[in-house]
């Protein structure tokens, strides 16, 4: 169910965590909160959850108040009706799996069949039917991280809080669960909110993905959207590598515009909304950099400073007037240091960032 | 052949060790058993249970076995119950200035039993304790008395409960709180959470932190004679120090009634391991757990006093009486004098007993710390045979009540064919034996922090061992060194239960005198010795934190 928050402000002392921070995220779909450590993400899902009472603003979740700081409202974790799964796991170590995973109920005073039968549909899901007896220490990391989360998922909550779920377990068994973790809750359709870090966590598993800077939401978006327009310089580069080209933008009629830079004719665009001619910044992805002979006189002229060969594509560093430019090629192409090239943009894909031309 | 000489030779250099677990542990031990399981007859020693029959049929004691159990269990529930408030407070609210308050409420473990006692006497002694006299001059009845069980475990119990409030506070910090938000988040309240996660969670700490506290408890011989004399109310510790002062000494229920608090220990240690059953939930994953501290809210105000309430009752109170009675003509009559200081000042016994109780302090806890480096070092840093071994058996003496133990030294040489009873060797000796784990435990602990490779490193850039040792391993492990030697020097300045039974006329300590003041009944004179005592031994810590504890490495 939808969560939304209305102007939260949160400080610890003199530093402000989250800045009038306003967002809604939506029903039944996986909302990932990113950004870079102590920028307000990981805050603002506590204070969702009850965990940290955020100094002023509002917050609902289906519609209904848990905190509200005119009147003073602010609901106990416990009488949110959400589940949360914690980095660390807190897994009870006093507790065996089954213990652990039927407390949400016990909690509430479900009767012992109904938990039964819940705790055990719950390890299934996770694929830990055979485990329920063991004491939770007796488990390996990822076999814990599938306890919280079938201890989340064991009765229907509004949403599901997830802080950095998966950052604790090697890279292999991350991507499997985060392809399970996509599963899950799409068969249940149940509202996540995840914290994460990792960009590619992000947008592999973000139906919609909120950019958190210093106690604010910087952009928010689907995953493709964010990666492709990013609203500012600092989006574009959390989001992976982009080289970032000064050119002037002129018409060219029928609504298109013209980038001039001090080497040439970068490429000729269809004039995004809001467009004005002017000093503008290309950001430029590395693979919409294409690689042409030189002798052509087509593109921007540069010569290949390093390259990395990783097997499916090549990495390079060119060269050129206009700085050095990261251009990721397919693995097959022929470079080598020292190469004279030129290179050429792929017009479809320059994003021109908005007021920025000297940023 | 080349192989069974290298090892050889490389075994030759710890033999000084074994040696010495050998005979200033093991062997007191021995002899300990021998002399509570045999019997001295037409100069013969057979094995007898005539010693044993004897102790089992004097209904004194029984007493004494049951006054000690009473007594001590009751002082355990004192310690654990605000010990165990304390740690919480400590470890896991909002108190204001808690660093601060924690490190004074560590303070009475360095206030020697004996010391306590004495203030304690001189608060809630009946008609003469300063509590009474105030209760009388507000017109109420002077309720308190600190010569019965009662008192004498309220005092033992409130200068326990900082082991307790370690270990609680310890455990709730390397706990996750991650662990009590998941619960709030499961559905279950502030309270519930407190009594279903993390109540059992820290229960392992609280039982360790009890079972500390009962086996000193049973061990302490100072506090127990200065508050159950007067109505002779005996623990086993007294009865143990009356059969020594007999003529001829009563070895025979000396050996037994030391063979009773020993069995004690292992009783509660026992139970300890069979509730716990190997089990530690405290999970010290290394996160950087976010400090997040329940607000303590309207209920701050109580909280802030009870802490305050606590170093009042243990620190503040029982300094200011010993500092009024020192001044005071005749206990605290009120009328001051600086006589009992000049007195203090101008007798060579008090120069004579200090002196020699620094001087078997430091070598003691220099011979301790040496002993307990190497067996570390040993246990954790060699793959010699034998070496878990040793380590285990020299921290076998530190679950021996030290009174029990000081017989055992004491039969030992007793009749041994060279000269040590009778000199301050056999103190040294008694000192090293049992206290040698308090080195190897701190040691051995900062030893596993220290990476081997760093060691390694430094033999792979050209230093042999004595170099690696000397400028890699030491520097590392340095805190915890002058830690021990410290918290050390601290214990043998004041110990009193050992040192009353081995100590010769020429051997006196400053804590014997401290007691033979007490028996003639001269408080202001004790209390002054008392607060000599304090000032000494708190500034040789302090001399010694300067000179090598300074220099705090920032990254080990």
């Amino acid at each position: 169910m939808t969560v939304a928050l209305q102007q939260v402000t949160k400080r610890f002392g003199n530093t402000t965590v989250i800045d009038a921070l306003s967002a809604t995220f939506r029903s039944g779909a996986i909302s990932v909160l990113l950004g870079a450590s102590g920028c307000g993400k990981t805050t603002t899902l506590r204070c969702i959850a009850g965990l940290e009472t955020p100094d002023i603003g509002r917050i609902t979740i289906a519609g209904l108040d848990v905190f509200r700081s005119e009147g003073g409202l602010s609901l106990p974790p416990e009488r949110r009706e959400i589940a949360m799964v914690f980095q660390s796991y807190a897994i009870w170590p006093h507790m065996t799996v089954r213990e652990n995973v039927g407390l949400p109920l016990r909690a509430r005073g479900a009767d012992a069949r109904e938990q039964a039968a819940a705790v055990d549909r719950a390890l299934a899901l996770v694929g830990l039917a055979d485990f329920g007896s063991r004491m939770a220490t007796q488990l390996s990391g990822g076999q814990q991280q599938r306890v919280a989360l079938a201890r989340s998922i064991v009765r229907p909550t509004r949403v599901i809080l997830l802080d950095e779920p998966l950052s604790n377990l090697d890279a292999k068994l991350r991507i499997a669960m985060r392809k399970e973790l996509k599963a899950l809750q799409r068969e249940l359709g149940t509202t996540m909110i995840f914290v994460t870090h990792d960009q590619d966590e992000a947008m592999s598993l973000g139906d919609e993905v909120f950019l958190f800077h210093e106690g604010r939401i910087l952009q928010q978006g689907e995953p493709q959207e964010v990666y492709h327009r990013p609203a500012s310089r600092y989006v574009a580069e959390f989001f992976g590598k982009t080289n970032f080209v000064d050119a002037v933008a002129a018409p060219e009629g029928d609504g298109r515009l013209a980038l001039r830079t001090n080497q040439g004719e970068l490429a000729v665009i269809d004039a995004p909304n809001g467009a004005t001619p002017g000093p503008v910044v290309c950001a430029i992805r590395p693979e919409a950099w294409r690689i042409v002979e030189p002798a052509g006189g087509q593109g921007i002229r540069g010569r290949v400073r390093e390259r990395t060969f990783i097997g499916d594509r090549q990495e390079l560093v060119v060269e050129t007037a206009l700085g050095p430019q990261a251009v990721i090629t397919l693995g097959y192409h022929a470079a080598k240091a020292g190469d004279e090239v030129a290179l050429v943009a792929d017009p479809q894909r320059i994003h021109l960032l908005p007021g920025q031309a000297d940023a | 052949m080349r192989n069974s000489s290298s090892a050889l030779a490389r075994h030759l250099p710890h033999l000084p060790a074994v040696l010495i677990v050998t005979v200033t542990m093991l062997l007191p031990l021995a002899v300990l058993i021998i002399y509570g399981f045999t019997s001295f007859e037409d100069g013969q020693r057979t094995v007898s249970l005539k010693p044993l029959a004897r102790v089992l049929t004097d209904s004194i004691y029984w007493q004494a076995l049951g006054n000690t159990v009473g007594i001590s269990l009751l002082a355990t529930l004192v310690a654990t119950v605000l010990g165990t408030a304390l740690g919480w407070l400590f470890g896991r609210t909002d108190l204001p200035k808690a660093t601060l308050l924690e490190q004074l409420a560590t303070l009475p473990i360095f206030i020697p039993p004996f010391v306590g006692a004495v203030a304690w006497t001189l608060l809630a002694a009946p008609r003469i304790g300063a509590f009474n006299v105030g209760l009388r001059n507000l017109g109420l009845p002077e309720v308190l008395d600190i010569y019965t069980p009662g008192g004498m475990a309220w005092v033992i119990g409130i200068y326990l409960a900082p082991y307790v409030m370690m270990m609680v506070a310890g455990a709730l910090r390397s706990m996750d709180p991650s662990l009590e938000e998941a619960a709030r988040v499961s559905g279950l309240d502030g309270v519930r959470t407190a009594t279903r996660i993390t109540l059992p969670l820290i229960a392992p700490a609280i039982l360790s932190g009890a079972v500390l506290a009962f086996t000193i408890a049973i061990g302490l011989f100072g506090t127990p004679v200065v508050l159950g004399w007067a109505k002779q109310i005996l623990l086993l510790t007294s009865r143990i120090w009356i059969a020594a002062q007999a003529v001829p000494p009563d070895y025979a229920a000396m050996a037994i009634l030391a063979i009773y608090l020993i069995a004690l220990s292992l009783i509660a240690n026992g139970l300890q391991r069979w509730l716990l059953g190997g089990r530690s939930f405290v999970t010290v994953t290394g996160k950087g757990f976010r400090p997040h501290a329940i607000a303590l809210g309207r209920t701050r105000g109580p909280c802030l006093a009870l802490v305050g309430f606590y170093l009042l009752l243990t620190v503040a109170a029982p300094l200011a009486i010993l500092i009024a009675a020192c001044l005071s003509t005749y206990t605290w009559s009120g009328r001051f004098t600086l006589g009992n200081v000049a007195e203090i000042a101008g007798s060579a016994d008090v120069w004579d007993t200090l002196k020699n109780s620094i001087w078997i302090s430091v070598v003691s806890a220099s011979i301790t710390l040496v002993l307990g480096l190497e067996i570390a070092w040993l246990a954790n840093r060699t793959k010699l045979r034998g070496r878990r071994l040793l380590e285990t058996l020299a921290l076998v003496p530190v679950s021996v009540p030290g009174i029990a133990f000081g017989v055992g030294v004491m039969f030992l040489w007793l009749h041994a064919p060279i000269d040590v009873y009778g000199t301050a060797w056999v103190i040294i000796l008694a000192f090293v034996g049992r206290f040698t784990a308090y080195a190897i435990r701190p040691i051995g602990a900062s030893l596993m922090q220290v990476h081997p490779e760093l060691e390694e490193s430094a033999r792979v850039a050209g230093y042999g061992w004595l170099r690696t040792l000397i400028h890699i391993t030491l520097p590392l492990i340095r805190p915890s060194i002058v830690a021990s030697w410290i918290l050390l020097f601290s214990i043998f300045m004041t110990e009193l239960s050992m040192v009353v039974l081995l100590y010769s006329a020429n051997t006196r300590t400053f804590s014997v005198l401290s007691f033979e003041t007490w028996s003639t009944g001269i408080f202001s004179v004790l209390a002054g010795l008392s607060i000599l005592q304090l000032l000494v031994g708190a500034s040789i810590m302090l001399f010694v934190r300067r000179l090598f504890g300074s220099r705090a490495l920032s990254n080990s």
